[in-house]
């Protein structure tokens, strides 16, 4: 059973049901796999994005490109806006923004925090595996939880993004990691011992704290041998033209934020092109820096805090509107730059632009402002789901979508009740 | 072991068993007529539900639930004011019986054993171990930063159960390690002196000296500086700028000679944004290129008099690798290009010219800080090998073996695990070294190696409690009361004095626990449980998450405010601590520590001095206790406006210690619309109408309207800016109206108990690193009681829980 009829039997079985998993439809399904896309990436500003300028008002494919997306109408044709996606059970405040990728609040896991692991780090265990880097976090605002339920840290600095894919360390620098790793190791084997005796002597509670450390000790000899097998591998060679310049260009680059949001999206590019990442979550940071844009007088923060103001909005519009304008030219470029295969990175790539921030003035997780383009899902519509009481449809079912996409075979992910198959594919 | 945990369960279950009977007829029906309209089958009014209470067999929950109605019905606070109120009589027959019925379950409870969930470490009680273990300086160096934060739970981070140890962490861990072993095993001899320096030939007398006894070299002779703008490249010493800083940790003199030139120039303040009526400050930093600005660090401030040479001597502690700068810490503000460009030419014409060299036009015309030598020697040490390397590794033999590393590593370990430690459990660390020196040939580097695996150890990571032989033996050993105790008060391990004396098993003499807990408080480690439990209790570390706007609150930056603040708060802490004032005073009291600055902010025009001092406080003021405090009151703003809903909710959670319920899940925040709406009252005012929102916003509004004189920066106000008068009156959840700050105040003081419990509660879940359960209510309840025969005293309040049987079981 190939791929697209595996969808069309899902689809069949209707969305209210849960879904089984059919071992044998697995197996076939894994044989015989063809996924779309390989690889996802995810944009976030935390704060999100005001809704009164993001959501189109009418639905389907003719729908007027919202005044903050402006910039986006070139990518009409690959592109889906929604309208009423958002995470069941989360609710406001400023933490909804790291509840994005996974659809869950901090405090209602506690005992269970491995339920905070976010999609794209899902994700970078499934088509990550295979790339130096199983994932890559960028920018000012994480929104990334690991498997064992810590958020994890984002690299902001172009200079050093551009180290990391790109300058393989020196011979005697390698040489010296080799050993470290070979010695945390062993390290690593004697601690595991002592855990384990140590075990035997602890109050039950007190075990399943330690096997958190035992599960952990584990995941790093994982990580440590895969960093010595990769090690062997010489990085991609490119230009440093992305981040110092060029002569021949008038191109300036500025390395601080925000006008570096060029940057980190060329150093996106690259890791894409060069396969370096199948993985890349990249988030623009909150707080109340004042941006250095024409007709900006309040500090970030502040503005989200319009009460309705039009001053306010206006100056509100100027920063959203160059996130999206910023997120548009990326598009452009990957759709300008083939991968490995002949196609399109934007054809093989699934790119999600969204936030866990639905209205940052009353701090709302309601009705999220996302958008999903490339990896050969359906574009040039806009959806708008019905809302029942408090929720609109589960975000995660488009997460569903999207792992299916990507030849994840899975058909549940955090909160999802269904998938959006049938509007993507 | 099974058939024991089996006996509890049973007994747990017979004794509730028991009291259920006589529960059962005394309280169902009061519940079916006072409690289950809003709690049970048709609305969960606060997610209660009451008319199940005996179905389920979750014994603790139950108990747990019961606690709760007690606590309730001993308040007044249900059934609410405008229902069927139950007779005193019934009351009283009610609260016995739910009393009588927990005790017994209590009693039950208390033998399950394995309550304190074992904890790792977190990144602040890592770092300070580390620091204590090694005798190291951990400023500037800090091996932790990578470690991803604790998550805190029921508002402490030191709480076991929400300290994930992931696969994240352990690598830090490793890397860790790593650094700490480099820094700490330094064998060989002292290291060599540095005497770097540069300065102005003495060639127009009476500026410059000449430095004797110091080789400069050639680019040292050059002219130091004359720093001309803020914003001027900070001076330093150009060999340690090149070479990546000093070559060893340890003590450096920089020794320095300036003057002040032109203070008062013919340029006004306006032009340079300059404060010329100030005397020339100049400042220290300790900077590291490797780490970049992170690292920046200003560690001292000098006045400069005016055209008189002053030298001066500032030692410091400087990590291998770091280096300092001199800047003017008070000089014109902004660009020098701004100065060249728009200033200048307001002065000279012939500034737009380029060609006659604006920059040496503004040389000396404005005002200048010029340093005329600048020089640095060291390391100094106050002993050889340094005491955290000699402590384990002392007097390293000749030529060292094996047997020594063994020796070395076990006196380690022992520390290292706050516990003594055998020689067979620690063989497989030992032998971990002892390979790798066969291997590799080098002793120290085999020595770092056994270092880094004992760091890594989960005995050093965790604070592990062995699970008591007998359930009914739960008493803590002595070396795990001793690490408790360290870690309550200290963040940090025990120290030798306390180890040594739970060496002798005498830790458990409440003579001897007390005197350790006086002396541990008067110990600077003590700063620990002060930062840690502000931080936490009062909300001092959202302090800075929101910070107000830079254009619209210059002062708040300039000034530093933020630090300012929290010092403030911190001060008032220790100072309660240290002298055992009563803890009355957080409520309120006649006096706070301010510096100039931040008495300014608050409007008190008496206090003269720069740094902090006591300042005794008028009511006017409107500054006693922590409501006063700008640091809460900024960090329960969101950097824009006041937000009285939390403000209100803080009032609740941290003063009278009763949170209120999460909003129900179905209900979404309101977006504010300020356009039309005038106050923050009226929107409230439309929100709280709902009947959802109601029955919790009726308690948290008027607590935090009550707070609206002070703005999102903590500062007095009486209008909003829209010129509306703030109307800080309202009613308390009892019913009784009060106005503003001062109306909390007297509703706290009038029931002192109820802060006492609120301030106990949160320091037993600190001091026990675990979440408090019902079995704990006796003894917080034998304090609460107990409090006022000791005036309220703090200090006498940590006593109380130390001693208490909680702190010393398992």
């Amino acid at each position: 059973m190939n791929q697209f009829q595996r969808r069309t039997f899902l689809r069949g079985l209707g969305v209210s049901i849960a879904l089984p998993t059919f071992d044998c439809l697995k197996v076939a399904a894994n044989a015989d796999s063809h996924p779309q896309a390989k690889r996802f990436v995810c944009v976030s500003p935390i704060y999100g994005m005001n809704p009164d300028g993001f959501f189109p008002t009418s639905i389907g494919p003719d729908y007027e490109m919202p005044t903050l997306l402006k910039s986006m109408e070139p990518h009409r044709k690959d592109l889906t806006i929604f309208t009423n996606l958002d995470h069941p059970g989360v609710g406001g405040g400023h933490g909804c923004s790291s509840t994005l990728l996974n659809g869950v609040e901090m405090k209602d896991v506690r005992k269970d925090p491995k339920r905070l692991h976010t999609l794209d780090q899902f994700l970078s265990e499934k088509i990550g595996q295979a790339t130096r880097f199983p994932s890559l976090l960028l920018g000012g605002g994480g929104v990334s939880w690991s498997r064992a339920g810590i958020k994890l840290p984002t690299a902001e600095d172009p200079a050093q993004i551009f180290t990391k894919l790109f300058i393989s360390d020196s011979n005697q620098l390698q040489q010296k990691t080799r050993q470290l790793i070979e010695e945390d190791t062993s390290i690593l084997d004697v601690v595991r011992s002592d855990a384990k005796t140590l075990h035997r002597s602890l109050a039950k509670t007190d075990r399943e704290k330690l096997d958190q450390f035992l599960t952990a000790v584990r995941e790093v000899e994982k990580k440590l041998k895969r960093q010595a097998s990769w090690m062997n591998k010489s990085k991609p060679k490119v230009s440093d033209d992305v981040i110092r310049g060029n002569d021949n260009d008038d191109k300036i680059i500025d390395l601080n934020y925000p006008y570096n949001t060029s940057v980190m999206y060329d150093l996106m590019v690259l890791a894409l092109q060069t396969n370096s990442t199948n993985v890349i979550c990249y988030g623009h940071p909150g707080g109340n820096r004042l941006f250095p844009f024409d007709g900006i007088t309040l500090g970030y923060h502040s503005l989200t805090h319009h009460g309705k103001r039009p001053q306010l909005l206006k100056e509100l519009n100027i920063i959203e509107g160059f996130y999206a304008s910023q997120f548009s030219q990326f598009v452009k470029k990957l759709k300008e730059t083939p991968d490995e295969t002949g196609r399109t990175l934007l054809e093989s790539t699934i790119l999600m632009f969204g936030s866990g921030m639905g209205n940052a003035s009353s701090h709302s997780s309601r009705n999220l402002p996302i958008m999903v383009a490339g990896g050969g899902l359906k574009g040039n519509q806009h959806i708008s789901f019905d809302r029942t009481g408090r929720d609109g449809r589960p975000l995660s079912d488009l997460f569903v979508t999207i792992m299916q996409q990507l030849g994840i075979e899975r058909d549940t992910f955090s909160t999802s009740k269904s998938n959006l198959n049938h509007l993507l594919i | 072991m099974i058939r024991i945990f089996l006996f509890i369960l049973v007994a747990l279950h017979m004794g509730f068993a028991q009291a259920k009977s006589d529960l059962g007829q005394t309280l169902a029906p009061f519940l079916q007529s006072y409690c289950v309209n809003c709690h049970g089958p048709k609305q969960q009014e606060g997610d209660r539900r009451f008319d199940q209470l005996f179905d389920s067999d979750d014994v603790i929950s139950r108990a747990e639930s019961l606690q709760e109605i007690l606590d309730q019905l001993n308040l007044t606070a249900m059934p609410p004011k405008d229902e069927v109120q139950p007779s005193k009589a019934e009351l009283k027959t009610v609260i016995d019986t739910i009393t009588n019925a927990i005790a017994v379950a209590r009693e039950d409870a208390r033998d399950n054993a394995g309550k304190v969930v074992m904890r790792r470490l977190n990144r602040h009680e890592y770092r300070n171990t580390v620091r204590d273990l090694f005798r190291l300086k951990m400023v500037d160096f800090d091996p932790t930063i990578t470690f991803p934060a604790d998550e805190a739970t029921d508002g402490f981070d030191n709480v076991g159960e929400g300290l994930v140890t992931s696969d994240y962490l352990l690598r830090s861990y490793l890397d860790a390690a790593r650094k700490v072993a480099d820094k700490v095993i330094r064998p060989g001899s002292r290291p060599e002196m540095i005497h770097l320096g540069s300065g102005l030939e003495s060639d127009n007398s009476g500026k410059g000296t000449t430095l004797d006894s110091v080789i400069l070299d050639k680019e040292g002779r050059k002219e130091v500086g004359r720093m001309f703008v803020k914003f001027r490249q900070p001076l330093g010493i150009p060999q340690l700028d090149k070479k990546r800083g000093v070559p060893a940790d340890g003590e450096y003199a920089i020794r320095f000679s300036a003057q002040a030139v032109r203070r008062k120039s013919r340029y006004t303040d306006e032009d340079l944004r300059y404060k010329s009526d100030e005397p020339m400050r100049l400042s220290i930093s300790i900077d590291s290129r490797e780490l970049g600005p992170s690292a920046h660090r200003v560690v001292a401030e000098y006045e400069i008099p005016d055209d008189q040479i002053i030298e001066i001597e500032h030692r410091l502690w400087l990590e291998k690798g770091f280096t300092f700068h001199l800047h003017w810490a008070n000089g014109p503000d902004g660009s020098f290009k701004r100065i060249l460009r728009k200033v200048l030419p307001k002065y000279n014409k012939d500034a737009l010219y380029p060609t006659r060299n604006p920059p040496e036009m503004y040389v000396g015309s404005g005002p200048e800080l010029h340093v005329e030598t600048l020089e640095i020697n060291g390391p100094f040490y106050d002993q050889w090998p340094p005491e955290g390397f000699a402590r384990f590794f002392p007097n390293p033999p000749e030529n060292p073996n094996d047997s020594f590393l063994a020796e070395s590593l076990l006196r380690l370990a022992n520390v290292a695990y706050r516990r003594p430690v055998s020689q067979e459990e620690l063989k497989p660390y030992i032998d971990l070294a002892r390979v790798h020196h066969a291997e590799n040939g080098d002793y120290w580097e085999a020595v770092k190696y056994g270092v880094r695996s004992i760091l890594t150890s989960p005995h050093f990571i965790y604070l592990a409690e062995t699970a008591p032989e007998n359930p009914k033996q739960r008493l803590v050993s002595d070396h795990e009361l001793a690490s408790r105790l360290s870690y309550f008060l200290w963040s940090s391990m025990p120290d030798d004095e306390l180890l040594g004396i739970a060496e002798r098993g005498i830790l458990h003499d409440p003579a001897i626990l007390r005197q350790q807990v006086s002396r541990m408080l008067a110990d600077p480690r003590s700063l620990a449980f002060v930062q840690n439990f502000t931080g936490q209790w009062l909300g001092l570390r959202q302090l800075g998450q929101m910070p107000p706007d830079p254009e619209k609150h210059q002062s708040y930056y300039q000034d530093n405010l933020e630090a300012a603040m929290r010092r403030e708060t911190e001060m008032v802490f220790e100072y309660i601590l240290h002298n055992d004032r009563s803890i009355l005073e957080f409520v309120d009291s006649n006096y706070t520590f301010l510096n100039k600055a931040l008495a300014n902010h608050y409007g008190i025009a008496e206090v003269a001095h720069e740094g902090f001092a006591k300042v005794f406080l008028k009511s006017e003021h409107q500054r006693g206790g922590v409501l006063g405090h700008g640091s809460i009151l900024t960090a329960t703003s969101n950097g824009v406006e006041t937000q009285p809903v939390v403000r209100g909710i803080w009032v609740l959670e941290n003063l009278l210690g009763t949170p209120p319920n999460a909003p129900p899940p179905d209900i979404d925040p309101i977006e504010p619309d300020t356009r039309g709406v005038s106050t923050f009252r009226e929107l409230m005012e439309k929100h709280r109408s709902h009947p959802t929102c109601y029955g919790c916003h009726r308690k948290i509004d008027p607590l935090g309207l009550a707070l609206e004189n002070y703005d999102n920066v903590g500062a007095w106000r009486t209008e909003y800016g829209n010129r509306r008068p703030i109307d800080p009156s309202g009613e308390l959840p009892n019913g009784t109206s009060m106005t503003g700050p001062s109306g909390i105040k007297k509703f706290l003081l009038s029931r002192p108990e109820q802060f006492t419990r609120c301030l106990t509660e949160k320091l037993y879940i600190y001091a026990l690193g675990r979440r408090l359960s019902f079995a704990d209510r006796p003894s917080i309840d034998r304090i609460v009681f107990t409090m006022p025969h000791h005036n309220y005293g703090f200090h006498e309040l940590i006593q109380q829980i130390v001693a208490s049987e909680e702190f010393k079981s398992k």
